[in-house]
């Protein structure tokens, strides 16, 4: 039908009750949130996930069902077809003004509200905070609400209420919390699609969500043009690029419903991380923080909570951004990326991955199901330099895998992101130390050719001359490292 | 003194209240303009940006946009039926351009569509031919082509030139400071309804609602009485909704006209923040003279501001830029020009502080350079030069109250400054990479207008029959809690508790004519005029409460001895016989005496004349020093903030907790202005960071570990309502206390021998090449 448009059917858990919605293609959680249901406590700041006004909390089964977990989500970022078979809480569900939840108290209490237009989304965020953790750090409350911006309170009354939200551990969930979670153990409703007149002056989009890698590559063969569709796995780049950019894709093909892909797992040589794996999900496994330290302190700098919460490593590396900074983890730890066509399976090692500026190994119809990491076994070490310091993407960001015999250097990769158009190894740095005992002349060589093999990009976030001074400064600390 | 000024402080018990609107916020149920119930058929509207800083308008073609289903109109500026201008204090400023674009992002057309969709995709089928021109886009390239809003302005006192040839030292240098984007959370945003006959209601988010209003008219080519704005709050403003707020609004008030459907225009956060004017960019030259001492004698400082497209308020920044040229310092000899830049940037705009921070930076830079110079403690030569009592300032206004050396010292004692600096120094000798710093920067700030007349406002006040109270001021509240204060004031001038006040929506039907809600001036204009309005229902009550002592309780008591408290009114004598409050108005009704009143308030006593560049522009000064200890990574040239230590005088506060929300507040957000805010734009003259992922404000990590505010309560004859002062904009300076403090930090790198060139803002790449240039 010409003038029709997709819609896809979706069923989930609204502040504890159910609701049923018919979403499109391209909406976000945020405008089905503010637009069908009305509850406009959740604010649009800036559409890409950077301001956290819009933050809500979505709940689901984690870890194989193992814990009902609530994770602080920038609603902006979310498609709205995501919510499927979920429990949203957004600030409507937690107190109304007679009868405030006691994070909201708190932040009556302590004067944490001024112009009131950001404070809905730091709620959220503490309430996702608190519901796992009553008692957090200074640190844990940075880490919480680094991602939601505040131009009035300077911070100070905001962090006072976090703070005090104490011996409140049992209240923390909504009384409706432990009957959704129940409701949504079994659930296993499909998403149903149907179509709906085309609106004036919109075009056609249609979303998919596979449930086996067969069926996504069918669907990929049957879409063909590789311009007409965008993968969809956390979606914090491709709804940037529709909410901002105002890209539009034909085809939204979502993996989330491919079983496996989110797993992280012990290999032989060290860990897999699946293509569904949040970058979340990274900084907390157990195998990341064992055997890969320098991936999780990585990833724990990337973007904010929220949008960790969503995005993907796989998908970090595959818009291979000249500053991914997973990319530079990857190139450090010599990672294999797994490739997946309707062929079969192949294996690429990062360094070979990254072809130019903006632009990979993956071919038409390939996706990235795993990276896989060998086990570090040696002094590493991360620098990442941005204007801010936290959520901010880098200027420049390195990092180094080393193993020492004695005092000589036995085996180094430095990687950098931000210096080229891609990221890249800084082979000749390496091979300036390499074999050799290390000394501040060595180091200072390896400075020099570091900043001698980059050709750094001139933009908004710094210039050339500061790139390579930032260059030859990460190298000499992360060689001083191993001293 | 007039009454206004006594320093009683109101009788509120117990805590200072909280924020009015609080409970709705922390609920998620205030509402802001794209919150409200969307009207039936109502409109959305996009448009079309100049993408050219300045280019001519060869043609526009609509037709195809217009024909698009769903559009309801394509508007140009040939579709304006009234005044194709928006200029306030100089009509300089078009709606839209007709033959030339000024600023790259300038509205070109505007599409109002059945959904936003329809109205983008549209937007995208005007096709507009342009011839691109030679954009004018510095300071430097403006001076040269002598392109000024006005011929500079002066401000002389003393005979500077020879004060220069006679003193100890003569310094000079120029200064630079940078522009900074007001990222309110809630983006500029109007809608527009329709009423019966010419009416339209604008509900649009401004800190100006009667400028809205004058203008609106002015374009629609209807009269100030058919528009309506009506603002409930803003999701922050700080100064970009003062003058920047009226295109907007104006825009959907035209196509309301044309179309007569409610319209919403809502910028995106990426239009938001390239099409709008941000804080002026400055470029000033200095020469100072002074003693050995280090007592500054001469100083001659050129301000020069980059005021984008059109003159906005440009000219009045200038001023108090030009007003707070001498910051706290007593300067027998000063020569001050201003000149206010044409370019063709978005023209920039009223910014928290307007203009002082600017004025002020430059000869803090200077204080600094007189202590290197000799040898000194820079704090030592800001206390030598810091006002006395009586002293006046180069406009010749006395500098009352003046207490720098007193907040100084307790600067020094809070933050233990001794024992700092001797830890910095510690601290600098066993790191390599990281290096700490200590900034100081003492502030006084003006409070009033300097345009005299706009220090005016009104009040109107109604005593409902069940004795609560409807309460409409011309303050626009926008986080700064104006409607908690003046609710304050109206409550305890008639004795009744906060929560049976509503402080209604700004709207012009209910007041009129009211100033910018603007100059840290909101609660002492409105709280004083509210103070009024209830002080006559006071008076009128009065009567009726002595004869209800006398029939209830058989107590005779003269009307002025009433005591009006705790919604309870009494001969103070008996406080255990009162009449409640509710049961007085009831009877005050039903007798037939007036329940509504309107007040009116004045500031008394400023004037400024500006050609002879002297007066008594300021109805009182606020005083305050801060010190920001700092540390800077010389690896990254990323700085964090360690401490802060602020001591501000706030008088008698009307609410502490709302005064430390704004000290706080403002100080982060200086903070970010001297240090990683940067704006920039590319050489066509479009701004490059306009998103948040480019333009990084202050997050919760840029929290001080000790963040320690001291506010010096006291009573002060120079003051307003109830002795409080205003708070909102001169914290803001405290932030340049970190950029002091980073190049204290960099300068341990030569051992404080040598001054580093540290472009302002400190970003990461200003620390690392001021860093390698002076390790040479």
């Amino acid at each position: 039908m010409a003038n029709a448009m997709q819609t896809v059917g979706i069923a989930f858990f609204l502040n504890g009750r159910e609701v049923a919605a018919n979403v499109t293609p391209g909406q976000t959680a945020l405008q089905l949130l503010r637009g069908q249901f009305g509850l406009t406590g959740t604010k649009e700041g800036c559409n890409e996930g950077d301001c956290g006004a819009c933050t809500v909390a979505i709940g689901r089964w984690d870890g194989g069902g193992r814990e009902f977990r609530y994770r602080a989500h920038t609603s902006c970022l979310v498609p709205a077809a995501r919510l499927h078979g979920t429990h949203v809480i957004t600030i409507e569900g937690l107190g109304i003004p007679e009868n405030l939840h006691p994070i909201q108290r708190a932040f009556l209490d302590s004067h944490a509200t001024q112009c009131g237009f950001c404070t809905p989304g730091f709620i959220m965020s503490l309430f996702c905070l608190y519901a796992r953790n009553p008692d957090p750090s200074r640190a844990q409350i940075g880490e919480a609400l680094e991602g939601n911006l505040c131009r009035c309170t300077g911070y100070e009354s905001i962090f006072r209420a976090a703070a005090s939200i104490a011996g409140v551990a049992g209240q923390i969930l909504p009384p409706y919390h432990e009957p959704v979670a129940q409701a949504l153990a079994g659930f296993d409703r499909r998403l149903s699609f149907a179509e709906a007149p085309l609106p004036q002056g919109a075009e056609p989009m249609d979303y998919h969500r596979p449930e086996t890698l067969e069926r996504l590559f069918d669907l990929l063969w049957r879409i063909g043009d590789c311009e007409r569709y965008r993968i969809i796995a956390g979606g914090t780049d491709v709804v940037v690029d529709a909410n901002v950019k105002r890209l539009r894709f034909r085809h939204l093909v979502d993996i989330a419903g491919i079983p496996g892909l989110s797993e992280i797992r012990g290999t032989d040589r060290g860990v897999s991380v699946g293509a569904l794996a949040t970058l979340t999900d990274v900084t907390e496994h157990r195998l990341v923080s064992a055997k890969l330290p320098l991936l999780r302190a990585v990833v724990s700098r990337m973007a904010s909570l929220q949008v960790r919460n969503s995005g993907t490593l796989a998908g970090n590396l595959a818009t291979a951004s000249p500053i991914g900074d997973a990319a530079t983890a990857a190139l450090a730890l010599d990672a294999t990326l797994v490739l997946a066509t309707k062929m079969g399976e192949r294996r690429v090692p990062a360094g070979s991955f990254f072809k130019g500026y903006r632009r990979t190994e993956l071919c038409a119809h390939e996706l990235i199901t795993a990276i896989e990491f060998p086990e570090q076994d040696g002094p590493w070490d991360f620098r990442k330099s941005a204007k801010r310091g936290a959520v901010d993407i880098s200027s420049v960001c390195t990092a180094m895998t080393a193993r020492l015999d004695g005092s000589k250097v036995a085996a180094i990769r430095i990687a950098c992101g931000g210096a080229a158009a891609t990221p890249v190894l800084l082979a000749g740095a390496a091979a300036a130390v390499l074999g050799r005992e290390l000394a501040p002349a060595a180091i200072e060589q390896a400075a020099q050719a570091a900043a001698a093999e980059v050709a750094p990009i001139d933009d908004v976030r710094g210039s050339r001359q500061f790139r390579s001074a930032l260059v030859r400064n990460h190298v000499v600390e992360h060689l001083s490292k191993l001293l | 003194m007039t009454k206004d000024h006594q320093t009683v402080k109101p009788a509120i018990a117990g805590a200072p209240p909280q924020h009015l609107s609080g409970g709705l916020h922390v609920a998620g149920q205030s509402r802001f303009v794209v919150d409200e119930p969307r009207p039936a058929g109502m409109l959305f509207a996009k448009l079309l940006a100049s993408p050219y800083a300045r280019a001519r308008i060869i043609s526009i073609d609509t037709a195809k946009a217009a024909a698009l289903p769903g559009v309801a109109a394509v508007l140009t500026h040939r579709d304006v039926p009234g005044a194709n201008q928006i200029g306030h204090a100089v009509r300089d400023e078009p709606l839209f351009p007709s033959d030339e674009t000024a600023f790259a992002g300038q509205p070109v057309a505007l599409v109002a569509a059945e959904s936003e969709a329809i109205a983008a995709a549209a937007v995208g089928m005007i096709a507009v031919k342009y011839q691109e021109l030679e954009p004018v886009l510095t300071i430097a390239q403006a001076l040269k082509q002598d392109l000024l809003y006005a011929p500079e302005r002066r401000i002389e006192r003393g005979d500077v030139d020879q004060a220069l040839a006679k003193a100890d030292h003569v310094i000079e240098g120029t200064v630079a400071s940078g522009g900074q984007e007001h990222f309110y959370l809630e983006t500029q945003a109007c809608r527009a309804v329709p009423g019966e006959d010419n009416e339209i209601v604008l509900y649009s988010a401004t800190q100006s609602t009667a400028e809205v209003q004058e203008i609106a008219a002015r374009v629609l080519g209807l009269s100030s009485n058919d528009i309506t704005v009506d603002v409930r709050r803003l999701g922050g403003a700080f100064g970009g909704k003062e003058r920047a707020a009226t295109i907007w609004a104006c825009l959907a008030a035209l196509a309301c006209r044309k179309t007569r459907r409610p319209v919403e225009l809502r910028l995106e956060r990426i239009e938001d923040m390239a099409w709008t004017g941000k804080r002026h960019p400055y470029e000033s030259t200095y020469q100072a003279g002074f003693t050995r001492d280090g007592k500054l004698t001469a100083y001659a400082v050129e301000l020069n501001a980059n005021g984008g497209a059109y003159t906005d308020l440009s000219m009045a920044i200038l001023e108090r830029s030009m007003l707070h040229a001498d910051n706290a310092y007593h300067i027998p000899n000063a020569r001050i020009v201003g000149r206010a830049c044409r370019t063709n940037l978005p023209p920039n705009t009223a910014f928290r502080g307007f203009g002082a921070p600017q004025g002020i930076f430059v000869i803090e830079r200077v204080m600094e350079r007189i202590a290197r110079t000799l040898g000194k403690d820079p704090l030592d030569v800001r206390t030598l030069n810091a006002y006395r009592e009586g002293e006046a300032t180069p406009y010749g206004q006395p500098v009352d109250e003046a207490c720098h050396p007193e907040l100084l010292d307790r600067l020094q004692r809070n933050a233990q400054y001794d024992r700092l600096r001797g830890e910095v120094a510690g601290f600098n000798a066993s790191h390599r990479t990281l290096k700490r710093g200590i900034g100081v920067v003492p502030v006084k700030f003006g409070i009033s207008f300097t345009t005299a007349f706009l220090n005016q406002a009104s009040a109107l006040l109604w005593v409902y029959t069940d004795g609560t109270v409807s309460l409409s001021h011309g303050g626009v509240e926008m986080g700064q809690e104006v409607n908690t204060k003046v609710a304050q004031v109206a409550a305890a001038e008639l004795g009744i508790s906060l929560d049976r006040i509503r402080v209604e929506s700004a709207n012009t039907k209910r007041v009129g004519n009211a100033s910018p809600t603007a100059a840290s001036t909101g609660s002492d204009l409105n709280g004083s005029a509210a103070r009024e309005a209830a002080g006559q229902i006071r008076q009128r009550l009065a009567p009726v409460a002595a004869r209800l002592l006398k029939e209830k309780h058989g107590i005779k008591v003269s009307e002025d001895r009433l005591a009006f408290a705790n919604d309870r009114i009494c001969d103070p004598r008996h406080p255990d016989k009162p009449i409640p409050f509710a049961e007085l108005v009831h009877e005050a009704y039903v007798n037939r005496v007036d329940l509504g009143a309107h007040g009116f308030y004045a500031t008394p006593g400023v004037h400024f004349d500006r050609a002879a560049g002297q007066g008594r522009p300021f109805h009182y000064f606020v005083f305050g020093c801060a010190l920001a200890l700092m540390e800077v990574d010389l690896v990254s040239g990323n700085s964090r903030i360690i401490d802060a230590h602020i001591v501000h005088e706030t008088a008698s506060s009307l609410n502490p907790e709302i005064d430390q929300g704004q000290i706080a507040g403002a100080f982060i957000q200086g903070y970010g202005w001297a240090t990683f805010e940067e704006v920039v734009h590319d050489a066509k003259g479009r701004y490059l960071a306009v998103t948040p992922s480019t333009y990084k404000i202050p997050t919760i990590r840029d929290l001080p570990e000790t963040f320690a505010i001291e506010m010096v309560e006291r009573p002060r004859k120079c003051s307003s309502v109830f002795g409080s002062k205003g708070i909102g904009e001169p914290p803001l300076i405290y932030g340049e206390a970190a950029w002091f403090g980073i190049k204290d930090a960099i300068e341990s790198l030569a051992d404080h021998k040598s001054e580093a060139d540290l472009a302002f803002p400190a970003t990461p790449e200003a620390v690392v090449l001021a860093a390698e240039k002076l390790k040479g």
